[in-house]
Formats: C-alpha cells, sequence, structure tokens
C-alpha cells in the first residue's frame, strides 16, 4: 500500500514550529538541570524568534486551500497578540513564580504550549485541526490552573476547569462529527460551499448547535459560564490573566472565523440566539460583577460581560463589524492581562490581595501598580480616552451601523452598571490611608515595568488610535477582499 | 510678546493637563511647593483666557482662532477647537473660577492636597475641553472624562457619605451620556449615508437633516444627557447629594457650578443639531425648566443644610437659564449665557462662605448656627453681598441675566413670564431667610468667639465681588460678544425649523392629494 506524503510547506509553520522547538527544549532543560532561569530564557528568545517570524510573514498570503495551516492577516494579527501576551505573562509570574511556589521548570514551557494551541487555533483550516489546537491550547490551561500544588483552591479551580472542559470538548466534537456527517467535509472551504448551495440540513444546525455549546464553554459565554469565576479565583493570576486574554481572545477569534467563512450562510439562523446569548453574558456578566467582594471574582464576570460585547460583532458581522471585534479583541487581551497582572503585583508576599477591603488605599503605598491598575479599570468599563472606549465606540458603531440599535442601547445600558464596580475599586484604591501606611513589598522590576508598558498603551491606543486602526482596517480588507 | 501666532486653545487645554502631570508625577516633599505650582498654572491659564478675549472679535459671530487638524482619520475624527461668542466667557468663568476656588481652600485641612489640586487642574482641562471642542467625538471624550477627577475629588475628600454620592453621580451622568453616545453614532452615519463622508465635524453635521422616525429617540438621547448634567428636573437628584458631600472648603462645589456645562452643551449641540425636535418640544422643555425653577425653590426654602440649600437654588436657577434657552430669541440666550456666568460667581461664593463658616463652627446645618454676625463682621457682609446678589439685586449680575431671561419669556408667552417672575419672590424668601437665620438670629452659647476672614479668605472673597459689581453695572462687556453668536444661533434654529414646517406641509399637501386621488 502506498501512502502519499502532503507537501509540507514548512515556511507557513515557522511560528509555531519555533515555538514547539523551545517548548520542548526548555522542558528539557528543566528535565536535566533543573534550573528556572534558564528555562525562563529559552521559553522567552522562543517567542522572541516566534514573533520575529510571524512578522515576517505580514503581508503574506497562503489560501487555506493550499495549505492545513493558513497565513493571512488574520492569522499574523492574532499570532502577534498571542505571543506578545505570551511574553507578558512570563515577566508577570516572574515574581509571582518564586513566591508562591510554582514549579517554574514546568510553567513557563506550558505557557509557550498553550500559544501554540493558540496560534494553530486561529490559523487552522479545517476542524480537525481546529479540535486538536482546542485540546492543546485546553490540557496545557488545565495544568496551568494546578501549578500551584500546595493550594487546594488551585487544584479544585483545575478540576473544576478540566471536568467542564472535557464536558464542552466532547460536545464540540459531536458537533464537528454531525458536521461532517452532513457536508462529507471537514475543511472550512469546502463546508463553506456545500452549505452555500442549499438549503441548511437539520443536521447541519444541530452540530452547528453543539459546536456552538462546546465553543462557548470556552470563552465562558453566558449560560455556560459557571465555571469561569471559580476557575479564574483559584488559578495563579498571572494564569487568570492569560486565560482571560489569551485563551478566551484566540477561541472568539475561531468562533468570528468559523461564522464568516463556513457557516456563513447559516449565520442567519443564528442570529437571534446570538443576539440573545450576547445580552445576556453582558448581563449576567455585569450584574454578577457588581455582587462581588473578591476581586479576582468580579474581574472573571467582567471577562464574561466583555464576551457579551465582542459577541456583538459575531451577531452583527461585516467588514466594519470585523474590524471593531480585532480592535476588541486586541484591546481585551491587553486590558484584562494588566489587570490581572495588577493584582498579581499587588500581593502582601505570597498571599495574594484578592478581597476588595484589602485595596483601600493601596495607590499610596503602590503607587504603579495602582496606577496601572486604574488605568485597567477605566478602560474595562470604557471611559474615553483608553483603549476600551475606542473598542466600544467602534463595535457599537457597527451595530449601529447595520441596524442593531437595540443590542447599542443594551451593550451602553451594561456600560453604565459596569462603572458601578470598576470605578467603586478605583476610588478605594486612591481612599485616603487610615493609620500607618503598611509596609511595601517590594515586586520584581521587570514585571512591574511590562504592567507599566501596558498602562501605557493603553492610554495611548485611547488617544491616538490611529495607527492600530491602520493595521486591523488592512488586514480586515485584505481577507474580506477574496470572499 | 507676539501671541498672535499661538495655539492658543490647545494651550488653554492643555496647560492645566501639565500642571497636573507634575504634581503627580514629581514626587514633592509636602504640600506647599505643589499648591503654589497648581495655583500659578491657574493663573498663567487665567492669563491666557485675557489673552483670548483680547484676540477676540466682537463683530463676528462665526468659529474663532480655530484650530483643526485630524486626530483618528480611520474614523473621521478630528481634532478640531474653536471659540464663539458663547463658549467665550464660559472658558473665560472656569479660568477665573478655578484659581479663586484654589485660594478658597488654601488652608484646607486633610491629606494629600497636592493630590486635590492636581485633581482640580484636570477637571479644568476637562471642563475647557468641553467648552471649545467642535468635533462631537472629542466632545464626548471630554464630557466623560471631565467626571474621573470630580468623582475622584469627592469621593476621596468628601463627607462622610460620600461612596453614596460619587456612585450617584457618575451613575447618572453617565449613564445619561452614555445613550447620547448612541445617538451620536447614529448621526455619524445618517450623514455619511448623505454626503458619503464619515465625519464628526459639527459644523458639518449641523446640516445633517435627521430622519423623522429617528428625531425623537436620538433628540431625546442628546437631551437626557444634557438635562442630567444641568441638571433639570426631573433629572437632578443627584446634584444636592453630591454638594452636600463634597469636601467642605468650596473648591469642589465651585467647580461643581462649572458642571453648567450641560447648558451649554444645549446651546452648542441640541439646538442646532437637532432643531426641529428643539422646537417641537420645546413648550414640554420650558415646562420642566418652571417646574424646576419653582420645586428648587420650594426645597430650598427648606433645607437644613446650608450645601444642600445652595444645591437647590442652583437647580431653581438652572431652570430660569434653560427657559431662556428654550425660548429661542436673542434676549433669551444672551440672558442665559449671562446667567450662567453669574451663578458660578454668586453662588460660588456663597459656597466659599459656607466652607468658611463651616471651618470654623464644624456644622452646615441652619439649625446649629445663628448670629454669626456678632462674630465676623466681615464674613458676614460678603454673606450678604452675595445672597443679595443671587436674590437679583439691581446693579448686581444675576440681575442683569434674569431680566433678558424674563424678556425674552414674556416675548414667547405672557404666562412664562409671569410664572418665572414668580418664582423670584420665592427666590428673595429663601435666602433672605437663610441669612437671617444663620447670621442674625440668636446665638447657641459657644466656647468662644470665631475669628473673622483671615486675609486669603479676604482676598479670595473680595475678587469674584468686585467682578460681580462689575457686570451688573456694565454687563455690556460680555452681552455685545455674546448676541452675535446668538442671533447666529437663533437664525439657525428657525431657519431650520421653518423649513421642516414647509416640507411638513409639502408632505401633508402630497398625502392629502394622493388620498383624493384614491378616493375619486
Amino acid at each position: 500500500m502506498e501512502i502519499a506524503l502532503p507537501i509540507v510547506n514548512l515556511g507557513t509553520i515557522l511560528p509555531q514550529l519555533i515555538v514547539v522547538t523551545f517548548a520542548v527544549a526548555a522542558l528539557l532543560i528543566d528535565a536535566f538541570y533543573r534550573n528556572v532561569l534558564s528555562v525562563f530564557i529559552v521559553s522567552f528568545l522562543g517567542l522572541l524568534l516566534a514573533l520575529c517570524a510571524v512578522y515576517s510573514q505580514y503581508g503574506v498570503a497562503v489560501p487555506y486551500e493550499e495549505s492545513m495551516v493558513a497565513i493571512n492577516g488574520y492569522t499574523v494579527f492574532f499570532n502577534a497578540i498571542f505571543i506578545l501576551v505570551a511574553a507578558a505573562t512570563m515577566f508577570i509570574s516572574l515574581g509571582y513564580v518564586d513566591l508562591t511556589g510554582v514549579d517554574g521548570g514546568k510553567y513557563y514551557p506550558l505557557i509557550l504550549l498553550a500559544t501554540l494551541g493558540m496560534m494553530l487555533l486561529v490559523s487552522s483550516r479545517d476542524l480537525l485541526l481546529m479540535f486538536l489546537a482546542i485540546e492543546l491550547l485546553s490540557v496545557s490551561s488545565y495544568v496551568l490552573v494546578a501549578s500551584q500544588q500546595e493550594r487546594w483552591v488551585s487544584n479544585e479551580a483545575a478540576i473544576k476547569y478540566m471536568l467542564t472542559g472535557a464536558f464542552a470538548s466532547a460536545f464540540l466534537l459531536f458537533g464537528i462529527a454531525l458536521v461532517y456527517g452532513a457536508t462529507g467535509a471537514i475543511d472550512f472551504v469546502t463546508i463553506g460551499r456545500k452549505l452555500s448551495g442549499g438549503q441548511a440540513l437539520l443536521h447541519v444546525q444541530v452540530g452547528i448547535a453543539m459546536m456552538l455549546v462546546g465553543l462557548g464553554f470556552k470563552v465562558a459565554m453566558v449560560p455556560f459560564h459557571m465555571w469561569a469565576p471559580d476557575v479564574y479565583e483559584g488559578a495563579p493570576t498571572p494564569i487568570s490573566g492569560f486565560l482571560s486574554a489569551g485563551s478566551k481572545v484566540a477561541v472568539f477569534a475561531l468562533l468570528l472565523r468559523l461564522f464568516t467563512d463556513p457557516f456563513s450562510v447559516p449565520h442567519v439562523d443564528w442570529v437571534s440566539a446570538l443576539w440573545w446569548i450576547s445580552v445576556l453574558s453582558m448581563t449576567v456578566g455585569n450584574v454578577s460583577a457588581l455582587l462581588q467582594t473578591n476581586v479576582k471574582r468580579m474581574l472573571a464576570y467582567s471577562s464574561i460581560a466583555h464576551v457579551g460585547y465582542m459577541l456583538v460583532a459575531v451577531v452583527v458581522l461585516g467588514e466594519r463589524a470585523m474590524e471593531a471585534a480585532l480592535l476588541y479583541m486586541a484591546v481585551y487581551a491587553t486590558t484584562g492581562l494588566a489587570a490581572f497582572g495588577c493584582v498579581a503585583y499587588l500581593s502582601k508576599g505570597s498571599e495574594e490581595r484578592v478581597n476588595m477591603q484589602d485595596y483601600t488605599a493601596l495607590a499610596y503605598s503602590y503607587p504603579i501598580q495602582s496606577a496601572v491598575l486604574s488605568v485597567c479599570l477605566l478602560s474595562l468599563a470604557g471611559i474615553p480616552l483608553t483603549a476600551g472606549f475606542i473598542g466600544k465606540f467602534y463595535l457599537f458603531g457597527a451595530a449601529v451601523n447595520s441596524g442593531f440599535i437595540g443590542l447599542a442601547i443594551i451593550g451602553v445600558l451594561n456600560s453604565a452598571v459596569s462603572l458601578y464596580y470598576y470605578l467603586g475599586l478605583l476610588l478605594r484604591m486612591y481612599a485616603m490611608p487610615e493609620g500607618a501606611a503598611e509596609v511595601v513589598m517590594s515586586h520584581p522590576m521587570a514585571g512591574r515595568l511590562v504592567l507599566a508598558v501596558l498602562g501605557i498603551t493603553i492610554l495611548v491606543l485611547g488617544v491616538y488610535p490611529s495607527p492600530l486602526l491602520g493595521v486591523i482596517k488592512e488586514v480586515v480588507a485584505a481577507i474580506a477582499s477574496p470572499v | 510678546m507676539d501671541v498672535s501666532n499661538w495655539p492658543i486653545l490647545s494651550m488653554l487645554i492643555f496647560l492645566p493637563a501639565v500642571g497636573a502631570a507634575l504634581i503627580f508625577f514629581i514626587p514633592w516633599r509636602g504640600d506647599f511647593l505643589p499648591k503654589t505650582l497648581a495655583l500659578l498654572v491657574g493663573a498663567a491659564n487665567l492669563w491666557l483666557s485675557i489673552v483670548l478675549f483680547r484676540s477676540f472679535d466682537p463683530t463676528s459671530a462665526d468659529m474663532q482662532l480655530v484650530e483643526k487638524s485630524a486626530w483618528i482619520p480611520e474614523l473621521g475624527a478630528s481634532y478640531y477647537l474653536g471659540v464663539d461668542g458663547l463658549s467665550l466667557f464660559m472658558v473665560m468663568i472656569t479660568t477665573f473660577m478655578v484659581p479663586v476656588a484654589m485660594l478658597s481652600s488654601w488652608d484646607q485641612e486633610g491629606r494629600r492636597q497636592d493630590l486635590f489640586y492636581g485633581f482640580l487642574l484636570l477637571l479644568e482641562t476637562g471642563l475647557i475641553g468641553i467648552f471649545l471642542a467642535l468635533d462631537l467625538l472629542l466632545f464626548y471624550a471630554f464630557w466623560e472624562v471631565m467626571l474621573i477627577p470630580m468623582y475622584l475629588l469627592v469621593g476621596i475628600w468628601g463627607g462622610t457619605n460620600r461612596r453614596y454620592a460619587t456612585l450617584k453621580l457618575i451613575i447618572y451622568t453617565m449613564g445619561g451620556s452614555l445613550l447620547m453616545l448612541v445617538a451620536i453614532l447614529a448621526l455619524y452615519f445618517f450623514h455619511h449615508a448623505q454626503a458619503g463622508e464619515y465625519t464628526f465635524d459639527i459644523t458639518k453635521l449641523y446640516e445633517t437633516p435627521v430622519p423623522p422616525h429617528a428625531l425623537l429617540p436620538m433628540g431625546l438621547a442628546f437631551f437626557v444627557a444634557f438635562a442630567v448634567k444641568s441638571p433639570l428636573f426631573p433629572f437632578h437628584t443627584w446634584l444636592p447629594d453630591a454638594h452636600a458631600e463634597s469636601p467642605m472648603a468650596g473648591a469642589v462645589d465651585i467647580t461643581g457650578l462649572l458642571i453648567k456645562t450641560g447648558a451649554y452643551a444645549f446651546l452648542r449641540f441640541l439646538l442646532p443639531l437637532f432643531p426641529e425636535f428643539s422646537t417641537s418640544y420645546a413648550p414640554v422643555v420650558v415646562t420642566l425648566a418652571l417646574i424646576a425653577n419653582l420645586y428648587g425653590a420650594m426645597l430650598a426654602t427648606v433645607q437644613d443644610d446650608l450645601k444642600r440649600l445652595i444645591a437647590y437654588s442652583s437647580v431653581s436657577h438652572v431652570g430660569l437659564v434653560i427657559l431662556g434657552i428654550f425660548v429661542f430669541n436673542v434676549q433669551g440666550i444672551d440672558g442665559a449665557v449671562f446667567m450662567m456666568v453669574s451663578i458660578a460667581l454668586c453662588s460660588g461664593g456663597l459656597f466659599m462662605v459656607v466652607g468658611m463658616i463651616h471651618k470654623r463652627s464644624g456644622t452646615k446645618e441652619i439649625s446649629q448656627l445663628g448670629g454669626v454676625w456678632k462674630d465676623m463682621p466681615l464674613l458676614a457682609g460678603f454673606f450678604m453681598f452675595f445672597t443679595i446678589a443671587s436674590v437679583g439685586l439691581p446693579g448686581l449680575s444675576n440681575f442683569v441675566g434674569e431680566f433678558l431671561i424674563f424678556v425674552g419669556a414674556f416675548k414667547v408667552g405672557v404666562l412664562y413670564g409671569v410664572l418665572a417672575t414668580f418664582v423670584m419672590v420665592l427666590t428673595a424668601v429663601y435666602l433672605l431667610w437663610m441669612f437671617w437665620r444663620v447670621m442674625l438670629e440668636k446665638a447657641p452659647v459657644r466656647a468662644r468667639p470665631w475669628q473673622d476672614l483671615s486675609m486669603v479668605e479676604t482676598i479670595t472673597l473680595t475678587i469674584p465681588a468686585i467682578v460681580v459689581v462689575v457686570l451688573g453695572v456694565y454687563p455690556k462687556i460680555l452681552l455685545d460678544r455674546i448676541e452675535p453668536s446668538a442671533l447666529k444661533l437663533v437664525g439657525q434654529v428657525k431657519k431650520e425649523a421653518a423649513q421642516m414646517d414647509y416640507a411638513a406641509k409639502e408632505n401633508s399637501i402630497r398625502l392629502a392629494k394622493t388620498e383624493r386621488g384614491e378616493s375619486e
């Protein structure tokens, strides 16, 4: 029997190859030398090289027909975001890992592997690779969540995450099987062509529903969001940020692509369902966040609300909505990561500050972290001159432009609700200290620097978003034109 | 110094922000240096606004000293600033009152006064930005961002119930303006659909006709946003709380008075952008304004807390201002702008005096006070002066504004004029009664007499008092410059409204014709 080997153009998967090579190398270094710093350096180097490789792919186009891993503006844009998020997470973890007894030797390579999953996810052209990428991402995340072995909440969170995650994967797989059964194809292009031909079959619709459930679990949209607060609370804080900035954005980028590419025709039948999911996610997320006294849980619920906002783009679809979604995800990745990073960097020794009360008057002891966290909160609330405002503005603009006025109105009303908890925390941090100021913990310089850079980025994007908007317009125009 | 080539509007906006940044980022020792720096920046900005005043051409109704450059070209937003007769004095009163407010808080006690002054400067940046922005997105940015320093000022240094007050303030005002954001977006896309261009430039958006089905919701969204901030009855409930809980020394209250940005925004945005909406719903708005005028005065009468009393009196005055705006004639609008300037001065003076009383007595409750005149004749004199100025004594500034508004109201409907003048009587009642209770009534036993005004305090109160007299005696300085812009605005509103009537008539004729055609 003859087996035809597929022709593989290694150039197209160069960034992914670099990441996986360095991840394995870092794991081997850990196995033989057990030196966390060198593991960190090797992992970081891998990300740096991968970023260069991604950058070299800018402007290159390898369409889905030609390769299992595509290259276009969309993949380049997101790959760059994932790598940057991973690198920032590593820096933020730097001090945290030592303090909280995480085994850094496994931790950093796992971040790389999760990043690889995200990168493959946005570049995949068929359902199979997509599923594998999601699993790679999920399994790495389960372990990362559990990486504080001493803390039982961390383990509890990991188990919860794994059980719901496995459940979601089953749904996803079943959905994939149904779509495959109906269309006889697993690649997006063929599925799209088959579905555009005739009436959508019942099993395709059921398949899409199942996939939506599966992916909905992964991005934590209502009503599949129950796991998120527990997991974000239990996970090591930099990982909470990584999950909300990285894996959520990655799965969401895929969701957006599924509805623009293979399922663009059945999308019509899903508008009202997606509309409701979007509204519910915003509302449930914001209202639940109002009731939290734990900052990590509050940020988790706020991230659910933000998924609701992002879903506006999936409801609306079209060039403007795509631009809005890309912008929003970039902004959210920056902000979410920085917010959790600040929480990690406001710890008292090995003990994290998670209760709202613990944040009283912190601004006078930790000015940098507090300032960055304030910027993040303002950006999450969508106050002008921060990146969050531009993102929301663009997103609701897309909705208004396509006639989804109701959705835009519900969105802005939700933003008004969210002001309560974001600005409440902000005010608490700047409240006047009573009694003597506490002894200030010194946190690693590198991480604080990264946080400051993220904070400044949020402000700069809010005041002068033109360069990023230019890139996004280019990316969207390039992927929209062949279709 | 040749100032003609300076980008003076940008300087006015950003000088306070630079000052605030210096205060925040330099690790100062003690409060004195940053406070002095803030005062100097405030004074420099006042000087800049005087330069602006001198280079302002009083005969022109157009936007002057325009600065325009691309800001976010992808969205069509521009950095577009300009000043006309409506905004000139809003800017000037802001730059004038901010240093006065700083002086009034000069010996306020409390921690981290440097931050307090920094936030005051940031607030000034936001306020001037609102008055000068001619691009809707830029305006919106300043409009919302300004609330953050306001929020922190009340939230950090405020009274015991500050958390509730600040959250109420922020959720009311921001919630109101978020709906406006949707309307701004809708307007932006309508303009694109008609003119094929994405822009937030308001001079271009003025020309955009809004389709009839969208007129009511869009106009309403703008209206509510501005009405909340003004605040117009029934959206006013946040204001007394915010004033009652704000820090005692009065600085924040004064800048709070400048939050009459709402009334300004009616003039700059609602009227010219939605003339049809404004004219057709004017009776409703005028009714609300009259209710606010009466209701504010009645509530002010029964307050025991001095700050709440002044806050309700400012609700009442705002009702009058909005009445002046929505009668759509030159007198009304002149009067409204004049009145806004005057309220900031008179009520600002009252707030400062109340702050000074509080510093000595530790209370702002009228029932705890009494007989203050005996201890502090100088303070009592100033209190008297600002009280009767607020009542509207001829020869002082409030009188001019009120008079013009009444003239405007009488021209439109005698009933409006009569009702508004009637409230004047109530105003006199509650203000003079307040004065009597605080200053003259028998004093409770006090451990020791209170110190009269210090040097700084006397200066702080004298400066606005002089301006009140000057404006009252010679209002022409303001009115000459306001009038051309007011005329232009009235023309804009009336012309477009007339066109709308015409179009409506034409439409109804056509409808009638088709109906007849069908029936035949």
